[in-house]
């Protein structure tokens, strides 16, 4: 920069301070984009592989509820809400996988209600059917535990209580088996 | 000391004084329930954009806020509090940056922007305070005295 305030040296100036702003922006906008957005931090989920936090309550038919009790099983933990579009079009699915696996003790569906009545719970399985425990009461520290932030989602827990993995959105009985399968062979 | 360093040191006491009020502590929340408002501001919810639990109505929300309260009155820590939480929702769950890694590049930025904009400043003041020192060459004074001429014959 000469600073004789000539009009030759405006450029040379003007360049003096364009070419840092822009190299600033280019690497803070290279920075950015390489970076995960913020839906995926939320997304980030590390029961994974870890012991499924313990839920001790009472279902909607007043009965006791222990997760421990279905060691020895595979367990999908599915939140859901009635008045959720999503939740209403996977539960023929949660169905087909219940009769399928559940007689055999091979696997259970346990549900666990997102802000809803125990009458609007009863309303919804007489309507839509299913059969296994759901729990309505106290699910505020289920759903932190395990870090629902958004109903559907599902969580399968393998027979010896390690989370396996969180299923966001709907899901279908072949997404379920999948999952299991994964594992077993894994485990094998 | 002269009018226009006086007005100057007042500006900068005002300064100082605005930001010293910004960014001195308030201090310990009183009570279980001021500590539990006070975290719950610094929390996003999993479920908004850009809201914190304190502000949302989401249902996640409403069972984070009773999950806060139920930790600290069984005696947890803050910093407890915010580790549980990134663990089970994610890093980006809280909103209080930490000073490693790509999240510090926001306490690093405003510093050199704010370093950069003085320097700025400083470059600027001294070029006109330079160029406010300028004094009439002869050359300018016999043009200006040739101009007033002209138009004294006009």
């Amino acid at each position: 920069m000469s600073g004789d305030g000539t009009p030759e040296s405006t450029p040379l100036r003007a360049a003096w301070i364009v070419v840092p702003v822009a190299v600033v922006m280019v690497l803070f906008i290279a920075l950015l984009a390489t970076r995960d957005t913020g839906d995926a931090g939320f997304a980030s989920f590390s029961l994974e592989g870890q012991v499924a936090p313990a839920i001790v309550g009472t279902t909607i038919d007043d009965q006791p509820f222990d997760l421990d009790d279905f060691r020895g099983r595979f367990v999908v933990l599915n939140f859901f809400q009635t008045t959720c579009i999503p939740c209403v079009q996977e539960h023929p699915e949660l169905v087909s996988f219940q009769n399928d696996y559940a007689p055999s003790g091979f696997a259970t569906v346990v549900s666990v209600a997102f802000d809803d009545r125990p009458s609007n719970l009863r309303d919804f399985f007489d309507r839509f059917g299913g059969d296994w425990p759901v729990l309505a009461s106290d699910t505020g520290s289920i759903i932190v535990d395990y870090g629902v932030p958004l109903v559907p989602e599902s969580i399968v827990i393998a027979p010896n209580g390690e989370v396996i993995k969180k299923l966001r959105g709907g899901i279908g009985q072949n997404d379920l088996e999948f999952v299991i399968a994964e594992w077993q062979e894994a485990n094998a | 000391m002269t009018k226009r360093l006086a007005s100057w040191l007042l500006v900068g006491m005002i300064a100082v004084s605005a930001l010293a009020f910004a960014t001195i502590d308030e201090g310990e929340p009183r009570t279980a329930a001021d500590r539990a408002y006070a975290l719950s501001k610094t929390i996003g919810c999993p479920a908004c954009n850009g809201q914190s639990i304190a502000e949302s109505a989401a249902v996640i929300a409403r069972e984070l806020r009773i999950e806060i309260a139920v930790w600290i009155d069984e005696g947890k820590d803050d910093a407890f509090i915010r580790a549980r939480l990134r663990e089970r929702f994610g890093d980006d769950i809280d909103y209080t940056p930490s000073g490693d890694g790509f999240t510090s590049l926001v306490w690093i930025l405003p510093v050199v922007f704010g370093a950069g904009g003085v320097a700025g400043l400083v470059v600027v003041f001294r070029r006109w305070k330079r160029e406010g020192d300028l004094s009439a060459s002869e050359a300018d004074s016999d043009l200006v005295a040739a101009t007033r001429a002209s138009r004294a014959d006009d």
